[in-house]
């Protein structure tokens, strides 16, 4: 008989878990993986049916106090004890978590993890969230922004040198959505020609560049800010060079993304004079 | 003298080199600044190299062991806990310091746990290191703000962005006294290496020295860490090939190691900013590249 109960206990254990019941008012339970899919899945008004989410490192407040009562997930087996029907992420989790796609495929369960390089690819996430949280009414608007974007036209286009962090710096190449976001704001990266989307220059490469502004990733906090300021101060041939800053959050890429190439534009013109 | 000259004609191509290429290949850069960071850099990957050096040939006397560097004694976890902390605790801060203080915590750490004997104390600060090392990652991996963790994960392999010139005097200033020291100090070291007991009978106060030579290699290593990060192999290598110009003794050798193992540095640093230009990778990636192979050439040579 203990025998028995055992072998049962183990069997129960180790079978597939039955699929999670439904959340009310939506036809998916959804887990999010990444700051940029959680953010679109709250703004279209599908918070609700977010049974798992990764711990939020760069959201707004607003945002981060709708997830107070969602599980936070990260490790496969979190994120299959949460029972979801669609997971949603960026590229960068599925590099860092192959395992957990696998198993996803295996148990037939929906996921999507982009690789976001351009506009488009933002565009083109945020309508699939939107199909699969069934919430394309609510995303209309957001769509249609990012659809409307036209890069900005206009001589003398600002070379821009972005300043993620660090020394070397980290900086942004072809690949990184804020490349883009640039052209459409009527400047140009000064390495957007380096095949890669982040990476370590060194200090010698940006100053050969010649770039004529300097756009600092705003990690949040004004220690940060006050720390990549000093940094650059140090290079003296970048030290006098306008500067923009840019939260974080707005460089990676969000359905946000068009409001954000209007506030680029606006203060690449202000600090050009 | 014929190998001093060797060696210091081989750490003046080294600076040549590094102060003649970049990120625009071969060449003197027009701008002043560019001029002067690459001369600063240059003189810091020197003086790290040196430092480390003669941490190197300190450690290895010390221990009578050829496999033995300054970072075994638990100095790199120390110096890797002490910047991977100081930037999660202080966000947007510099590295360096936390990692020199993280450096000596563990020098201390080991000193104190281990002073039975030299096997004891070796094999404590390999447990020192990889306990603080692996604090190091624990901590990388579970900040939710990975981003702020970022300058660690370059720092932590070692380069010299940014050198700040009165760090350089500290450095110039430890790597004099290292010499001065060793300078000094050669017979007994030599004596050394016959070992405890014999070295006593021909006076040298073995205890002393041993608690000196901690205290060096402990300082030397902390201002290295501070000037360049964590920049391994060096220590090890260094007195390897000294000694296959000269003699083993502490004449001669700790020179020679010295100016190789700065030599080397420079030329990896340059190699750093230049070689994946616009990109810049962390110089003790290239160090431990370029270095292995001499290494292994070394001991093709001449079997330890």
């Amino acid at each position: 008989m203990r025998k028995f109960a055992i072998s049962a206990c183990l069997l129960a254990a180790c079978s597939t878990p039955a699929a999670g019941g439904a959340v009310a008012g939506c036809k998916q339970r959804l887990v999010s993986l990444h700051d940029v899919t959680t953010e679109a899945v709250l703004r279209y008004g599908a918070g609700a049916c977010l049974v798992g989410v990764s711990d939020p490192t760069d959201l707004d407040a607003d945002l981060v106090a709708q997830l107070t009562a969602t599980p936070r997930v990260q490790s496969t087996e979190s994120v299959l004890a949460a029972k979801p029907t669609q997971v949603l992420a960026l590229a960068i989790v599925a590099e860092h978590q192959p395992e957990l796609f696998r198993e996803l495929d295996r148990r037939q369960i929906g996921w999507i993890a982009p690789r976001l390089e351009r506009l488009a690819d933002v565009a083109a996430l945020a309508a699939d969230v939107a199909t699969r949280s069934e919430r394309q009414h609510e995303a209309a608007d957001w769509l249609a922004r990012l659809g409307a974007v036209r890069p900005a036209a206009g001589p003398n286009r600002p070379r821009v040198f972005v300043f993620d962090c660090c020394a070397p710096p980290y900086t942004a190449g072809r690949r990184a959505v804020l490349s883009d976001l640039l052209a459409q704001a009527g400047a140009e990266n000064v390495f957007g020609d380096v095949d890669d989307d982040w990476f370590h220059a060194s200090w010698e490469a940006a100053i050969e560049r010649r770039p004529n502004l300097v756009l600092i990733d705003d990690y949040g906090g004004p220690a940060d800010l006050a720390a990549k300021r000093a940094a650059l101060a140090r290079v003296l041939p970048l030290a006098e060079l306008p500067v923009v800053v840019l939260p974080l959050r707005d460089a990676l890429g969000t359905i946000r993304s068009a409001d954000v190439v209007e506030q680029l534009t606006a203060a690449i013109a202000r600090s050009r004079g | 003298m014929k190998a001093i000259g060797l060696a210091l004609a081989s750490c003046a191509l080294a600076v040549l080199l590094a102060v003649s290429v970049g990120s625009g290949g071969f060449g003197v850069p027009d701008d002043g600044w560019l001029r002067e960071q690459r001369g600063l850099r240059a003189l810091a990957a020197l003086l790290t190299g040196m430092g480390l050096s003669l941490g190197g040939v300190w450690a290895q006397a010390l221990f009578r062991n050829e496999l033995v560097e300054p970072f075994l004694l638990g100095l790199s976890g120390g110096a890797a806990a002490g910047a991977v902390l100081s930037l999660w605790l202080f966000p947007g801060s510099s590295p360096a310091v936390g990692a020199a203080l993280g450096a000596l915590g563990a020098a201390l750490a080991v000193r104190g746990l281990a002073w039975q004997s030299d096997a004891s104390l070796l094999l404590t600060g390999v447990a020192v290191g990889s306990m603080t090392g692996s604090l190091a990652g624990l901590v990388l991996t579970l900040s939710a703000q990975a981003q702020l963790l970022r300058p660690a994960t370059h720092w932590l392999w070692g380069g010299f962005v940014d050198p700040d010139p009165q760090l350089l005097a500290a450095a110039a200033a430890s790597v004099l006294l290292g010499l001065l020291a060793t300078w000094f100090a050669r017979d007994h070291l030599d004596r050394l290496l016959l070992g405890d007991d014999l070295a006593r009978a021909l006076g040298t106060p073995v205890g002393a020295l041993r608690s000196f030579g901690f205290l060096l290699i402990s300082l030397l290593t902390a201002v290295c860490v501070l000037c360049g990060g964590i920049v391994g192999f060096i220590g090890l290598l260094a007195p390897h090939l000294a000694r296959r110009l000269v003699s083993g003794s502490h004449a001669t050798m700790p020179i020679v190691a010295g100016l190789l193992g700065g030599g080397l540095l420079v030329c990896s640093d340059a190699l750093a900013r230049s070689v994946f230009a616009p990109r810049e990778v962390p110089t003790g990636l290239l160090t431990s590249l370029c270095g292995a192979p001499l290494f292994l050439l070394a001991l093709r040579r001449r079997p330890v």
